[in-house]
């Protein structure tokens, strides 16, 4: 009942092969659809925000965790940690771009 | 052989001389070949609906997020007890743009409508809180808060909308079509998500650079003249620079609000007339994937977005009294813009500064009068 020529000669070992590689791909594909949802999810956590003091008189730079109520040019109160003198908010920034790539 | 019968737990002995086999694969293999003819995209529906899914529960969590985040934040310094009830109403509350077939004075209208829906998203987010302590400024910020989360659940919706539809009518189309679309629905999703995280700290968001550059601009000058509320939720500085009147134009900060910055502009040039010999606005611009985030770039015509009421103002306005209107722009992803701002945005401030300088030299004569405006979102900057 065979039709010649269309029937591989050792179709045991071709269909063994098939199934290993059909195996292999989808455990390939699973992998990779659930690394992007999980990049997908570390997109929806609020990013971390640094607040940038300038002090007013020698212009020293102290990078902090940002505080609510902090804005562009507010005179936050706090001391200069080289001089002592008055520090105001110079930059409000988050030092990660919320589209760096992360593989 | 072995692993094929390891899977299947072996075949039956009748089928195990080698003939017999043979026509067995071989009638399952035409079998396969017809079903997948005739039902292959039946199948690959099922597929496309089963990924779609996915993407569906991850909107889902997303619009939770934000709604829990913006509510937490309402309810921190809320003193009404009905909270909830007023937040539901907003968040599905909606605006019918002004009909368009008959296009003149559209613009007057649609101006219209959007002051109307502000006041009352204002108002409402007003009776939500129901404190008299919390500032306007706060107010202003919470509201746009509100907005990204509305925007949030709006895509949620309409996403689930058309994955209902492709599940009813067994639509391999209606489903290709949004399997499309879905990359750019999460990453609009995951924009606004970051716009509420934004806007519950009140940090500045990327779209603020151009009233950051004009904050810095002015910030080592002698102001001669400040009107805080020049026109609505826009405020006027005029500083001497250059031996020139360079009068600002900004949002009112730090409270988040992009104004009308467009009105200001005109106002101005409607009293100064040809005094004016220039105006420079300053805005994010989006970029084109493969352009650096924070490149600079100038141009000319009005760099600002939105529905375009203040853009056709603005264009109106310098047509008239033959006045050159450049731009400068800075440019960042949609995430980028409405997320906090991230360091390589906020680090070009600089720059964008010198090259103002540079424009005002070049373009305009000592005694000249010129406009400098900074275009965007103030939250953070005042
Ligand atoms: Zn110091």
């Amino acid at each position: 009942m065979n039709i010649p020529g269309v029937i591989l000669q050792n179709n045991m070992q071709w269909l063994d092969y098939l199934l290993i590689i059909s195996i292999v791909v989808a455990i390939f594909a699973f992998m990779l659809g659930n690394r992007g949802m999980r990049r997908a999810n570390q997109f929806s956590r609020p990013p971390e925000i640094h607040t940038e003091l300038v002090c007013s008189d020698c212009g020293f730079k102290e990078i902090r965790r940002f505080k609510e109520g902090d804005y562009i040019g507010l005179e936050t109160g706090e001391k200069c940690k080289k001089c002592g003198g008055p520090t105001f908010v110079n930059l409000i920034y988050t030092p990660t771009s919320p589209l760096e790539e992360k593989s | 052989m072995e692993l094929v019968s390891l899977v299947f737990g072996g075949l039956p002995p009748a089928l195990q001389i080698g003939g017999d086999y043979n026509l067995l694969i071989q009638t399952l293999y035409i079998l396969l070949f017809f079903v997948l003819i005739f039902f292959g995209q039946r199948i690959q529906l099922q597929l496309i609906l089963m990924e779609l899914g996915n993407v569906i529960g991850h909107l889902d969590r997303m619009r939770r997020m934000g709604r829990e985040e913006a509510l937490k934040k309402l309810k921190h310094y809320s003193k009404n007890s009905q909270l909830e009830e007023i937040f539901n109403r907003v968040i599905e509350s909606f605006v019918i743009f002004p009909e368009s077939m008959d296009p003149s004075g559209i613009i007057r209208k649609l101006e219209h409508i959007m002051d109307i829906r502000e006041t009352r998203f204002i108002n409402d987010v007003k009776k939500m809180i129901n404190n008299d302590e919390v500032s306007e400024s706060m107010i202003k910020t919470m509201s746009n808060m509100v907005e990204a989360s509305m925007a949030l659940n709006m895509l949620y919706k309409i996403a689930l909308h058309y994955y209902l539809l492709a599940k009813k009518t067994n639509s391999y189309f209606i489903a290709a079509q949004l399997q499309m679309q879905a990359p750019l629905i999460i990453s609009f999703a995951r924009a606004y998500l970051q716009a509420v995280y934004a806007f519950r700290d009140g940090a500045p968001v990327g779209d603020g650079i151009g009233p950051l550059v004009v904050n810095k601009f002015m910030s080592d000058k002698k102001v001669v003249k400040k009107k805080e509320d020049y026109v609505k939720d826009t405020s006027l500085y005029e500083i001497d620079y250059m031996n020139r009147r360079v009068f600002i134009v900004k949002a009112k900060g730090p409270g988040g609000n992009v104004g009308k910055p467009g009105e200001a502009i005109k106002k101005v040039i409607t009293r100064m007339k040809k005094d004016i010999k220039l105006v420079i606005m300053i805005d994010a611009a989006l970029k084109l994937e493969g352009e650096k985030t924070g490149t600079i770039a100038e141009g000319v015509g009005a760099a600002i977005g939105g529905i375009g009421v203040e853009k056709f103002k603005i264009e109106e306005i310098v047509t008239k009294y033959n006045i050159p209107l450049y731009a400068i722009i800075i440019k960042m992803s949609l995430i980028e813009a409405i997320s906090i701002m991230s360091k390589k945005i906020a680090s070009v401030y600089d720059d964008v500064i010198k090259r103002v300088d540079r424009v005002i030299k070049e373009e305009t004569n000592e005694g000249d009068a010129v406009i400098v405006a900074g275009i965007g979102n103030t939250v953070g900057i005042p």
